[in-house]
């Protein structure tokens, strides 16, 4: 028998912004210059790491797949950091715009909303990140 | 009136990675606020006290809880790059 990781059939982009509209967070829609779609959360607050003080739009690309994937990437207006392929940081531009940052990040997980949101949360409250 | 520890007659709202959650306990374990949350196995996550920046070493100690507090919880494990 095989387990897939990072997939779950009940995850749904809309349940995603569900979720974080229900705590509170304002989520909009944006599209990156190939017409891909993605949901935006608003204003969030870096609380803790080497971001902390800094807010910052976040953005996920909507995917309807079944089972979800989560794209494996984040991204953030503006850009936090330096813009660096390499590991750790792994960014790039973003096809959602040049005030946007891409951060590759994989979920290994299965994707629920609050592990999606937690990875965000994970990625961004890092210490080890300097501001760009 | 217990106001250290135990139940007391009013709940307590919090925050945990911005959901809202309630208790009628006044203190709980780093380890009981992640796993009320839904971060389980709460050995995977760090929680840390948003007012102050204190992450918490010791899934064992007490948290006093306040009104209106936040926490912030993040995996342990890595966010690896794709």
């Amino acid at each position: 028998m095989s387990v897939q990781v990072g997939v779950d059939d009940q995850m749904t982009a809309d349940g995603l912004e569900a979720y974080l509209s229900g705590f509170g967070m304002l989520v909009e829609r944006e599209n990156d210059v190939n017409g891909n779609e993605y949901s935006v959360v608003r204003d969030y607050r870096i609380l803790h790491g080497g971001l902390a003080g800094k807010t910052c739009d976040v953005a996920i690309q909507r995917v309807s797949t079944t089972p979800y994937i989560l794209p494996a990437a984040i991204h953030t207006r503006p850009v936090l950091v330096a813009m660096d392929g390499a590991e750790p940081l792994s960014t790039l531009a973003s096809p959602l715009g040049p005030d946007w940052q891409y951060w590759s990040r994989r979920l290994d997980r299965p994707p629920t909303p609050q592990v999606i949101w937690t990875h965000i949360v994970t990625v961004l409250n890092d210490d080890r990140w300097k501001p760009a | 009136m217990n106001q250290q520890g135990g139940k007391g007659e009013k709940s307590i709202e919090y925050t945990v990675n911005g959901e809202l959650q309630t208790t009628s306990e006044r203190k709980l374990s780093v380890k009981a606020i992640l796993e009320k949350a839904g971060f389980t196995p709460a050995s995977e996550y760090d929680l840390t006290r948003d007012n102050g920046d204190h992450l918490f070493q010791d899934q064992d100690e007490e948290v006093p809880l306040h009104k209106g507090e936040s926490f912030t919880a993040t995996f342990r494990g890595p966010t690896p790059t794709s």
